[in-house]
């Protein structure tokens, strides 16, 4: 503090004072700094997410296309790539009630929709997981599925967003004879059938949530099928 | 002191590492990766420069009695930006940082250096003082983080150096080499330096 203090500076509403000044002046600056800044962010969450959407389907769309696969998990070509493949679409209303809100449709130039990819949410063990379900046309099975939001407990629960976690839904059968298949867990070094998925050590919950959330969207995604069916 | 005192002071002789201990908690959790580390280090030596630049520009103004809730608020704005501008231009770093960046925060470095010099000195010479203090701990950053990702991926700030012979060692990767690095680190420098001096 200065020697020479003023009068009001001795007061004692001089501290609350200095205060609200202060942290009024800092507010504003980072509102400023960050009203600059929130159309990038914004921007760069978008295609992240777009980049999710397109990556789910990038082994069907290379095997198809023939181009590398590498040009659809690329976030730099994402702006080229993303409208050329996927489309945004709404769900029909099911019995007066939307089921889901959006979901993407992969199709080749052709027209040819090798798939849908719809966002799917549930509770982890500390807070919501939103995740990315891709299905092939039929709804039959899964094209392959990711977490791309999740509050777990990291080195534990968020192993959910590594690759060997994601990768194994690939290929797994999602409704078989009008039946949901129901997954169950195996330990992580055990060797999988096909309706089971390797766990994460240490996360049971989450990794049972995980099965939950598909679980969940399939019998979502089954009423619908059986409604176009008919 | 001159100019350059206080700065060899705060960057060697008085170490916020090595020498008074502070500043651990991100030194081990962010060095698996060099460039994690520069970015990390960069982010301190701005809050410092800036934070000890305003708190000793209104040293003179602040009562006593809110001095503290003043600094943390500084302190808080600054790391803020940090936080804001890394999200905005440098989106995977940023991730990969996660928390840490906020947690520049609670660095002890940081209010440290607040309480004990900015406080108390002239606006150029805090500024020096926090260059020095944030190139200190950028330092030591690099040093352990250069061990641990040659040794754990076999590259350097991402560059391959190793080739695939190398056997990457998965303890460097992981959190427990830190501390051993940093543990060797400040043992040696303490018997190189301190105690040569002290005899």
């Amino acid at each position: 503090m200065s020697k020479d203090k003023t009068a009001f500076q001795d007061t004692q509403y001089y501290p609350v004072i200095f205060m609200l000044l202060v942290t009024i002046i800092f507010v504003g600056i980072l509102s400023l700094f960050y009203r600059s800044t929130e159309k990038g962010i914004e921007a760069y969450k978008k295609q992240t997410y777009q980049l999710q959407v397109m990556s789910l389907f990038a082994d069907t769309l290379s095997n198809i296309t023939g181009i590398s696969k590498s040009s659809f998990t690329d976030l730099k070509e994402i702006r080229v790539n993303y409208p050329k493949y996927i489309k945004e679409m709404e769900l029909p209303i099911v019995m007066g009630k939307t089921i889901n809100k959006k979901y993407y449709a992969a199709s080749t130039v052709q027209d040819n929709v090798i798939g849908y990819c719809f966002d799917v949410t549930g509770s982890g063990l500390w807070g919501t997981m939103h995740g990315l379900l891709a299905v092939t046309p039929d709804f039959k099975s899964i094209i392959n599925f990711a977490i791309y939001d999740q509050m777990e407990t990291p080195g534990l629960g968020a192993r959910v967003e590594e690759p060997w976690f994601k990768s194994q839904f690939a290929g797994k059968p999602m409704i078989s004879n009008n039946l949901i298949t129901r997954f169950s867990l195996v330990p992580e070094e055990a060797a999988p059938s096909v309706n089971q998925v390797k766990q994460i050590t240490g996360a049971t919950i989450t990794s049972s949530s995980v099965l939950k959330i598909i679980t969940a969207a399939a019998g979502e995604l089954n009423q619908v099928f059986e409604l176009k069916a008919q | 002191m001159t100019k350059k005192d206080i700065f060899i002071t705060s960057a060697f002789r008085e170490n916020s590492v090595w020498r008074q201990i502070l500043g651990i908690c991100s030194s081990l959790a962010v060095t698996n990766l060099m460039m994690n580390s520069l970015i990390m280090g960069l982010g301190v030596i701005f809050t410092l420069i800036f934070s000890n630049l305003t708190i000793s520009a209104i040293r003179n103004y602040t009562p006593r009695s809110v001095r503290m809730m003043v600094q943390v608020l500084i302190i808080g704005a600054y790391v803020i930006i940090v936080d804001i501008f890394l999200r905005a231009q440098l989106p995977d770093i940023s991730k990969q940082l996660g928390p840490y960046v906020g947690l520049i925060i609670t660095n002890c470095i940081i209010m440290g250096r607040a309480e004990a010099f900015a406080a108390k000195n002239a606006p150029l010479d805090s500024m020096i003082d926090g260059i020095g203090a944030g190139i200190g701990y950028t330092m030591v950053l690099l040093t352990i983080s250069s061990i641990r990702e040659l040794f754990g991926f076999g590259s350097l700030f991402g560059f391959q150096i190793l080739g695939n012979w190398w056997l990457k060692w998965s303890i460097m990767v992981m959190a427990p080499s830190a501390f051993f690095l940093l543990a060797i680190m400040i043992w040696i420098i303490n018997n190189k330096y301190y105690k040569v001096k002290a005899s």
